[in-house]
């Protein structure tokens, strides 16, 4: 049984290696498991290259906005704080936000906000941080699909990023031999 | 030399995170949080422990002002001041931390965190053991050292320049290492049951304040059984 999830695990590792930016790509099936060691062993690899965005995916309510912005990022030392304001600022653009709101909204607590801001803060994050994959629910791509307030944010999450989309059914397929196995056995 | 075993390599990396920037904001937040906004606090309680304690021991004792103060720094740095502040900082600080990482789980942060790639150990438990076992450790001292200046105001009035320059007779750093050293043991026990009581907790809203109030009485309940055995020990 660890065997098999271990097999699956490296097949889809592997075929993540081949995926290509920018690109959109489902993933067979929607095993939650098999998903979340994928992301651990990706941030093992390649720390800070992967997230995953979903419904439940939220911001920490202990810190104000500008500190959840940055923070993944500035976790991973993927750049210095003035590199990281200069990408909150651009990432908030997206926003169309007033130079005052931007302020008022930075220093912030995220239970203050509507939840529609908060899932905008969690794509702004997503844009700072910039990680190669991401993990998309495929209900929450519908949704943002859907919200104009996100179209533009969205897309330049998307141009920097490749797009897993478990149990989708939009997207290509997984471009490796093992995984369109697991795919057709899931089928 | 033998190979690093990989539950040890993990604990090492852990500590070492702590001098990543994020985690070391969380640190000094909880330094903040924990020994700096408590201090008032604890001198105050300390001064009045220490006038306490000599008003006892005049009753029981008699007037010796110098046995009185002795009397008092022995069972200060050895006793009362890790106790006192450990039970300080479980009502305090462990209910907070239990009840905040209980409330985390339950909006989803913590998934979110691990998410991110970011290991909840390093980065919420790490900071929260090492600060507040820092902040128990100097909070007790404070404690004694307020407890030794009530002792002294009380059995000499105005007058306690004197007992003051004297308290060098009375301390050795043997008592004040028990203090330090006791204090942080205390510390780290209770806030590792605060950070345990608050991870295990159920992802639901209503398990946040059962989560707070089993820190609070695990984490006294600790403090009790590891003060008990360091005085059989002893």
């Amino acid at each position: 049984m660890v065997a098999a999830q271990l097999d699956r695990q490296h097949a889809l590792l592997a075929a993540l290696d081949e995926c290509m930016i920018g690109q959109r790509y489902r993933l067979p099936g929607d095993d939650a498991d098999l998903i979340a060691d994928a992301i651990a062993a990706l941030h093992v690899q390649k720390p800070g290259q992967a997230t995953r965005l979903d419904f439940t995916t939220s911001l920490l309510s202990n810190l104000r906005v500008w500190e959840n912005l940055i923070l993944p990022a500035w976790y991973h030392r993927l750049a210095e704080l003035p590199e990281l304001e200069t990408r909150v600022l651009a990432a908030l653009q997206h926003l169309q936000l007033s130079e005052d709101a931007v302020r008022t909204l930075l220093d912030s607590l995220p239970a203050t906000l509507a939840v529609t801001r908060k899932q905008e803060l969690v794509l702004v994050r997503t844009l700072v941080l910039a990680p190669r994959y991401i993990f998309a629910d495929a209900d929450w791509c519908a949704w943002v699909e859907r919200s104009p307030s996100v179209t533009a944010l969205w897309q330049a999450i998307c141009e920097h990023s490749i797009l897993l989309m478990p149990g989708g059914e939009a997207g290509l397929a997984l471009p490796d031999a093992a995984v369109q196995d697991m795919e057709r056995e899931q089928g | 030399m033998p190979p690093i075993q990989p539950f040890h390599r993990s604990l090492l990396r852990t500590f070492a995170d702590l001098w990543r920037a994020p985690v070391r904001r969380v640190l000094f937040k909880q330094v903040y949080f924990t020994g700096i906004e408590a201090l008032l606090l604890v001198v105050l309680i300390g001064f009045a422990l220490g006038g306490i304690v000599v008003s006892q021991l005049h009753d029981q004792y008699g007037q010796s002002r110098e046995a009185a103060l002795r009397l008092l720094a022995v069972l200060t740095f050895g006793e009362l001041a890790p106790l006192f502040t450990a039970l300080l900082l479980v009502a305090r600080s462990s209910s907070a931390v239990a009840s905040e990482l209980a409330a985390m789980k339950a909006h989803g942060e913590l998934d979110s965190l691990t998410a991110l790639g970011i290991p909840l150990s390093s980065y919420l438990i790490a900071p929260r053991l090492v600060g507040m076992t820092i902040s128990s450790a100097a909070l007790a001292l404070y404690l004694a050292l307020s407890a030794m200046l009530g002792g002294a105001v009380l059995s000499s009035g105005w007058d306690i320049g004197y007992q003051v320059f004297q308290l060098d007779r009375f301390l050795h750093p043997g008592m004040l290492l028990t203090c330090v050293g006791k204090a942080a043991l205390f510390g780290f026990v209770a806030v590792a049951v605060a950070c345990r009581m608050g991870l295990k907790a159920k992802p639901y809203v209503t398990e946040i304040p059962k989560a707070s109030s089993r820190a609070v009485m695990r984490g006294m309940l600790a403090v009790f059984i590891l003060d008990l055995a360091w005085s059989l020990l002893n």
